[in-house]
């Protein structure tokens, strides 16, 4: 799901199987994106949603990203 | 693309105080809160970075809502007794009218999932004010604050849970707080905060 609240800022919230073990090799991929203004996990509830703030709603790449690293990541639909 | 719905997100609130109020911060996770606020869990995720932020968001809003509600005709440089009686009626009148807000103060009150440091200064300040002025007018006795807060206020907040649950004690029968009840035992308070 993507939403928009200003002029180039998109959420995009997928669920994932991302665990706190995970996190160390996800960081760098993640951060590395320049599109992306902050993300995190919310590691505490059965779906670990990651949640993206990003300049675009580019959802399919974050999908791409996640699973080339050998992680479930599918986009919740509002 | 669409915009931010404030009534959503209310009632994404309201639902998420109910929820920890009748479960606890375990018995709240996101997919129980979209299903009771009829959203999807993305959506929830719009307005809430994660269930911490969520926790912490509903605390700083009902922590200002309180502090508005208790600073109502409230002069911290008053006489001690009369801004007493102030704060003890507008705090039973948030109390009476927020029941489900006021117990999910009281769980927060001490939960480590809280940051307080990012809380409003207004109430705090205010009663900081109220004690420091009372103290130098003579007009109470100075205390360490638990000990001060435990007979300034214990007593009303105890005295709305009689009410609100609707018992007391074995036998009794059910407790109604009213005007004459909460002057009797305020006098006492200040009876006992006296100099």
């Amino acid at each position: 799901m993507q939403t928009q609240f200003q002029e180039n800022k998109h959420v995009l919230v997928f669920k994932t199987n991302l665990h706190h073990r995970d996190m160390k090799k996800i960081e760098p991929v993640l951060n590395a994106e320049t599109k992306i203004i902050r993300w995190n996990v919310d590691l505490t509830d059965i779906d670990n949603v990651l949640r993206i703030e990003s300049h675009v709603p580019h959802t399919d790449h974050v999908i791409a990203i996640l699973t080339s690293e050998g992680f479930l990541c599918e986009e919740l639909i509002d | 693309m669409r915009t931010r719905d404030v009534n959503k997100e209310i009632l994404i609130r309201e639902k998420a105080i109910e929820m920890i109020v009748s479960h606890g911060f375990d018995g709240l996770s996101m997919h129980k809160l979209a299903k009771a606020a009829a959203v999807s869990v993305a959506t929830i995720y719009i307005y809430f970075k994660d269930r911490e932020d969520l926790i912490q968001q509903l605390y700083t809003e009902e922590f200002e809502k309180m502090t508005l509600a208790t600073l109502v005709n409230f002069n911290p440089e008053g006489h001690f007794d009369e801004g007493l009686k102030v704060q003890w009626m507008n705090r039973l009148k948030y109390c009476l009218e927020n029941p489900l807000s006021m117990t999910f103060m009281e769980q927060m009150k001490h939960s480590p999932l809280i940051d307080r440091s990012v809380t409003d200064r207004r109430f705090i300040d205010a009663m900081t004010r109220f004690v420091h002025t009372a103290i130098s007018r003579n007009e109470l006795i100075p205390l360490p604050i638990e000990i001060y807060w435990s007979v300034a206020f214990a007593p009303l907040y105890q005295l709305v849970k009689f009410h609100i649950s609707g018992t007391s004690m074995p036998g009794r029968p059910p407790f109604i707080l009213d005007e004459v009840q909460i002057d009797q035992t305020l006098s006492l308070v200040l009876k006992a905060l006296k100099p």
